[in-house]
C-alpha cells in the first residue's frame, strides 16, 4: 500500500483550506486509512479534532509536521491509503513546496469573491514550478462557500476558467454545518441530519477527483 | 445581468493575470543596485528643499 497524498493549499488566508481538510479526509477515512498533516503553523486542524470527545473522536489521526514533512510523509506512506495536507496560507516557505513536491494532488479552495481570486492567481506559477519537480502532481481548484442565488457565485466558473488549472464541477456551498462541526471537533458526517447535504458534498468531490 | 457579472469578474481576473506578468518582468528587468547608482547624485528635491519638519 502506498498512500495516495493531497494537499489542501492556497496562498490566501481564510479560503477554507482547514475546513476542506479536515472534512475531506473524513470523507476519504470512510474509503480507507487515512491521516491529516496539520503543516500551518496557526495549528487550526489539531485544534479541530482536540476538540472532539472521548466519546466520539475524530475519525483521522492529526499530526503537526513543518521542516520534516516530505521525509516524514514517506515514511507513513505505507501504513495509510490517504494523506491530506492542511498547508499554511503562503507559498513562500519550504513547507507548502515540501508538501507540494509530495504529493499526488493539491486541492485549491478559493471563494466566490473578486478578491480571493485575484489573491489566489499565484497558486498556478507555484504549481507549475512543483510539477518541475513532481510531474504527477495534478491541481484541481474547489468553489467553497457557493451562494447559488448569488450572481456572483454564479459567475465563478467562468472566472475560473482563466486559471489554467481544472475547476471541480462538485462544490462546496456555505452551510453553518461546515462550522459548527469544527466546534465540536467532528466531521460533517457525524452531524446527523444536518450534516447529510454537506457530506454529500464531500462525497461529489471525493468521487469527482477519484475518476 | 448575471453574464454582466461573469463577464466582469472573469475581465478583473484576467487584469490581475496580467499584472502579475508585467509585474514579474518588470521585476527581471530590474537592474541590480551598484556602488556606483548609490553614489549618483541625489534628486533636486531632497538637496534643496526640506521636506519633513524636525
Amino acid at each position: 500500500m502506498s498512500a495516495k497524498v493531497f494537499a489542501i493549499s492556497n496562498q490566501k488566508g481564510g479560503t477554507g483550506k482547514t475546513t476542506l481538510s479536515m472534512n475531506f479526509a473524513a470523507g476519504l477515512a470512510r474509503r480507507g486509512r487515512t491521516l491529516v498533516v496539520d503543516a500551518d503553523p496557526q495549528g487550526s486542524a489539531g485544534q479541530w479534532a482536540g476538540l472532539a470527545s472521548d466519546e466520539r473522536p475524530f475519525p483521522v489521526s492529526v499530526i503537526s509536521l513543518g521542516g520534516s514533512l516530505a521525509r516524514e510523509i514517506n515514511r507513513f506512506r505505507e501504513d495509510y491509503q490517504y494523506i491530506v495536507i492542511d498547508c499554511p496560507p503562503t507559498l513562500e516557505t519550504d513547507v507548502t513546496r515540501l508538501a507540494l513536491s509530495v504529493s499526488d494532488a493539491v486541492l485549491i479552495p478559493v471563494l466566490p469573491s473578486p478578491i480571493d481570486l485575484w489573491a489566489s492567481i499565484r497558486i498556478a506559477d507555484a504549481i507549475e514550478q512543483a510539477q518541475m519537480s513532481n510531474p504527477k502532481l495534478e491541481a484541481f481548484l474547489v468553489i467553497n462557500q457557493l451562494e447559488p442565488r448569488s450572481a456572483l457565485s454564479r459567475a465563478m466558473q467562468q472566472a475560473l476558467a482563466e486559471f489554467e488549472i481544472i475547476s471541480l464541477n462538485n462544490v462546496l456551498r456555505r452551510r453553518a454545518v461546515y462550522r459548527t462541526s469544527a466546534i465540536e471537533g467532528a466531521s460533517v458526517y457525524c452531524m446527523g441530519k444536518r450534516g447529510e447535504s454537506a457530506a454529500q458534498e464531500i462525497d461529489a468531490i471525493i468521487e469527482e477527483i477519484s475518476q | 445581468m448575471n453574464q454582466n457579472v461573469a463577464s466582469k469578474l472573469a475581465n478583473s481576473v484576467r487584469q490581475a493575470k496580467e499584472t502579475q506578468v508585467t509585474d514579474k518582468a518588470a521585476t527581471a528587468e530590474k537592474p541590480v543596485a551598484t556602488a556606483k547608482s548609490e553614489e549618483a547624485p541625489r534628486p533636486a528635491l531632497l538637496t534643496s528643499r526640506r521636506v519633513w519638519p524636525d
